[in-house]
């Protein structure tokens, strides 16, 4: 187990240099001119040829991605064009709203998700069933910011319960974590429901049964740990969206967190800006699937001895 | 026993898959939402009772009324009208960028599973790095970088969703590769495109029918969230997603602005959606019960 | 009629699956009884329903499809099919329990052998987590796998070893009865021979009784006292395995012998009987066999014979030994 931890934290080397590479490519070969973004339409061809070599931008796309990797390592990650201020430092003020909101939101639809699907599986072609398919069908096909607009409308305006904007109490992020929280805990349901069918028609379901096991234990315990294997997969591919969710409803209840920070940034083509809060969210993805890897060996004991098998051959 | 159930009665599969899916009627629910989602679509010049730009200053923030059905807008445009040739451009945006994505996606799928070796390994890992940035993070890099614009928005959504296809793909020939009929084709000089299309794409083709209804449903969903951030298609554009991000700003006092753009988008994603859930039952009954 | 040695008593048992492609009849009014300590083969082709009276005992059958219409199971003198679920929990892997056909897929992929063991005894026996530990290990044992391999998974066992898992299991309450559903078909030969001779030997030491269900009438003859013959959901013809071996009533079960190679036979060929068995969704309205009945004659097709005691103890469904035809 240990030995697959370390094995799995070693491949994420590569990866981070990868969506690095991929990153910084994206955005260079971007239209548009850097200085002139920077200095406005004002400025002299000899102020922008300037503020261009400073910036690095004369260089060599190898020279400039290079630049970048060793400021990254440095975690430096540029100073905004229109501001002037530093990026990392901004990122680290504001990265505990949007890790706040993404955090909250996917422990509550995991909360909500996987229980309504174990119901939906358990009562399969009753109302139950029928209801909860139905509504997570309906979530998931709401765009988050229209969901988030939606509940500003009844909540804030309608019925005045909660504060439409901000986050000065806990009761602002009720709002933004339930929004981003919908969709994901629809698509938990839906895979829930669909692990757990597969599952319960198991021989080791049957067997489980015909132990004596009771009803409950039978999906809880011998149900459950099985069907959670593709559940965790899903989770951990919807972890992207929860992060991208809480961007954008950031930006409908003005919580100061890197959402609203990244959408000012793509109005003012403020580069560096984009470049290093997706460099950013980039890494916190890639580590939450560490986590889902780690989780899925835990669950799952053929996952752990394929690495040990491996390691043997090898 | 219970393995007879399932092959009691054999008819011919098309047949068979059309039965299964007209009964379930959410399925086709969808399915009669997106046929008259395109009708409106092509017939959007006669249904519109005003241009999706024609503004009435004498006319703004009108709510609902015979007049205006769906009410008016800040500019005193028609709501409606505009909804009407929007669904021309939200459906513009998500069938190309879906057409494109699998095509890109097949295309690497099929090479990296047919050659397989390094080549698989190269475009695998690719693909993992690829697949370590988040859909909505990538595409937003991608039409930053390549400017706002309904253009733009699709080839963003096509580069960022394709490795599902590729996967798919890819998972589908490897299966095919080693069977016994692929060595039967090649024994006869078949070339390996040949194999792939006549052999390997049939193979995928449920998985990948589905996989197809499903991303346009999420590809709608990524488009209005790039108008949203402002990278998508531009005002006076009426996108959906670009005519709910104009109603933010008047959500406190004409809410009307914000509902109907919302549920034209859901509806649409919802009969794409449900019709991809009905076709997967339709086509793999096995996955069903 | 009342036997006080009686163990398991199954009278007229109807088991229907109800699918959208129509009602499937797979047990149509089956009669089995058990006396304590026996062996009783229920031989059959596959799909006959012998593993849906099986699981009809336990009551674990998929509901829906599955569906018991008629018909009652008595075990140590209750009806099994009226107990509430909480009783049927304290009979299920205690008093009975089943192996299950397929040793591959029938073990928990994610949890421990040894804890699968051990479910059984710490649900059914008020014991500690160590005391259950200590039973599963001399099961463990007792099926010739090392007690150290308590904390493996399936997958690291071979399938031979995983079907040893699996009778340990369903032995570790010492059960009543013990329903055994093709327990070595998914097994290499040398491994079957080596299951069932471990099988023969528990049983013996634990006096249990024994319902083996399986195809294979060679296993029938080594194992069991008693045989029943099943056929497309109805026992065609049962009684002692020297009844079935020795004086063949059924013109079925004739067809089965005849269709086994046997060395010392002076046939050169094998004679399979002819045809399949009936569509269980479409069942013909006389005797289930006559369509493929070398012997049928008229009556056959009209009418479903009824079950019959030639000899004491010997029991044939057919016109033609009754002397009506």
């Amino acid at each position: 187990m240990f030995q697959y931890i370390i094995k799995r934290l070693l491949w994420l080397i590569p990866i981070m240099l990868g969506v690095s590479i991929l990153i910084f490519s994206i955005m260079y070969f971007t239209t548009g001119d850097p200085a002139r973004i920077m200095l406005g339409s004002m400025a002299t061809e000899e102020q922008l040829e300037q503020a261009r070599e400073e910036m690095g931008l004369n260089k060599s796309y190898i020279a400039q991605y290079a630049d970048f990797l060793t400021d990254l390592l440095r975690l430096d990650l540029g100073t905004s064009y229109v501001s002037k201020q530093d990026v990392f430092h901004e990122v680290v003020t504001r990265a505990p709203y949007t890790l706040r909101v993404a955090v909250l939101a996917l422990a509550i639809s995991i909360l909500i998700g996987i229980p309504l699907g174990i119901v939906a599986a358990t009562h399969q072609y009753t109302w139950r069933d029928n209801a909860s398919m139905l509504l997570s069908m309906l979530f998931v096909s709401m765009p988050n910011f229209w969901v988030a607009m939606l509940l500003v409308l009844l909540f804030s305006l309608s019925l005045g319960w909660l504060p439409a904007v901000g986050v000065s109490s806990w009761k602002c992020y009720i709002m933004p974590c339930i929004a981003v929280s919908l969709s994901g805990a629809a698509a938990f349901a839906r895979q829930t429901r669909s692990s757990m069918l597969e599952v319960i028609r198991q021989d080791y379901i049957t067997t489980a049964r015909a132990k004596g096991v009771k009803e409950n234990l039978v999906i809880w315990k011998h149900g459950m740990k099985n069907a959670l294997i593709p559940i965790i997969t899903v989770i951990g591919t919807r972890v992207g969206n929860m992060l991208g969710g809480a961007l954008i409803a950031e930006t409908v209840f003005s919580i100061p967190g890197m959402g609203v920070y990244m959408l000012t940034a793509i109005n003012n083509r403020d580069y560096p800006v984009i470049r290093g809060t997706a460099m950013i969210i980039c890494i916190w993805f890639s580590i939450c699937m560490l986590l889902v890897d780690i989780i899925y060996a835990g669950v799952d004991p053929r996952i752990r001895s394929q690495f040990a098998k491996k390691k043997k051959r090898g | 026993m219970e393995n007879q159930i399932s092959s009691i009665k054999k008819t011919s599969q098309f047949k068979e898959v059309t039965r299964r899916l007209f009964k379930n009627k959410l399925a086709i629910a969808g399915l009669v939402f997106i046929v008259l989602l395109i009708f409106i679509m092509i017939f959007a010049d006669f249904l519109a009772p005003y241009g999706y730009a024609e503004q009435d200053f004498t006319a703004t923030y009108q709510g609902p009324s015979a007049e205006h059905l769906l009410g008016t807008d800040h500019l005193g445009r028609d709501i409606l009208s505009r909804l009407i040739y929007g669904s021309r451009i939200s459906m513009e945006i998500a069938v190309l960028s879906v057409a494109l994505s699998a095509t890109i996606g097949i295309t690497i799928g099929a090479i990296a599973g047919f050659y397989g070796g390094k080549i698989d390994n190269l475009l695998m890992r690719f693909l993992d790095i690829y697949q370590s940035i988040p859909v909505l993070i990538l595409s937003i890099a991608i039409a930053t970088s390549l400017g706002p614009g309904v253009t733009n928005t699709i080839l963003a959504l096509a580069i960022s969703v394709c490795p599902s296809y590729a996967r798919l793909m890819r998972a589908s020939v490897m299966t095919v590769r080693d069977k016994e009929y692929i060595e039967a084709a090649r024994s006869i000089n078949a070339n390996d495109a040949r194999i792939i299309l006549r052999h390997a794409l049939p193979n995928a083709f449920s998985p990948m029918i589905v996989n197809i209804t499903m991303t346009i449903g999420s590809s709608m969903l990524t488009a209005a969230t790039l108008s949203f951030v402002g990278l998508g298609a531009q005002p006076p554009s009426p996108e959906w997603g670009a005519m709910l991000t104009a109603a933010k700003s008047y959500i406190r006092d004409y809410p009307y602005m914000i509902t109907s753009p919302g549920v034209c988008i859901m509806l649409s994603v919802l009969s794409f959606n449900v019709l991809g859930d009905g076709l997967r039952d339709a086509l793999d009954p096995r996955l069903k019960n | 009629m009342k036997d006080e040695k009686q163990l398991l008593n199954i009278k007229n048992l109807v088991v229907e699956y109800r699918t959208d492609g129509g009602v499937i009849h797979a047990v149509n009014g089956f009669d089995l009884s058990l006396k304590k300590g026996e062996a009783l083969g229920l031989v059959g082709e596959t799909g006959a329903g012998k593993t849906t009276v099986a699981k009809a005992i336990l009551r674990i059958l998929p509901d829906p499809p599955a569906k018991v219409c008629s018909g009652s199971i008595e075990f140590e003198g209750e009806d099994l099919l009226r107990l509430s679920e909480a009783n049927m929990h304290r009979i299920r892997g205690n008093k009975i329990s089943m192996i299950f056909q397929d040793p591959m897929t029938a073990l928990n992929p994610v949890e421990t052998i040894g804890e699968q063991i051990a479910e059984p005894v710490r649900i059914h026996n008020r014991v500690s987590r160590s005391e259950a530990r200590k039973r599963t290990i001399e099961m463990l044992e007792m099926v010739g796998i090392p007690g150290e391999r308590y904390s493996e998974y399936p997958h690291q066992f071979s399938g031979g070893m995983k079907q040893r898992v699996i009778i340990a299991m369903a032995l570790a309450c010492n059960p009543e009865l013990l329903l055994a559903d093709e327990p070595t078909t998914a097994l290499d030969v040398t491994i079957q021979a080596q299951v069932l001779e471990m099988m023969a030997n528990l049983k013996k030491d634990l006096d249990t009784s024994l319902i083996l269900i399986t195809h294979d009438l060679g296993i029938v003859a080594e194992m069991c006292e008693k045989v029943a013959v099943v056929y497309a959901g109805e026992i065609v013809e049962s009684g002692t395995a020297d009844d079935i071996f020795n004086h063949t009533a059924h013109p079925y079960t004739e067809g089965l012998f005849d269709s086994l190679p046997r060395i010392n036979s002076t046939a050169r060929r094998l004679r399979p009987i002819k045809g399949l068995m009936p569509d269980p969704s479409n069942l013909p309205e006389g005797c289930k066999f006559c369509p493929r009945c070398p012997y049928a004659e008229e009556i056959c097709q009209k009418k479903n014979p009824d079950f019959t005691e030639t000899t004491p103890g010997h029991f044939v469904k057919c016109h033609k030994r009754k002397g009506d035809a």
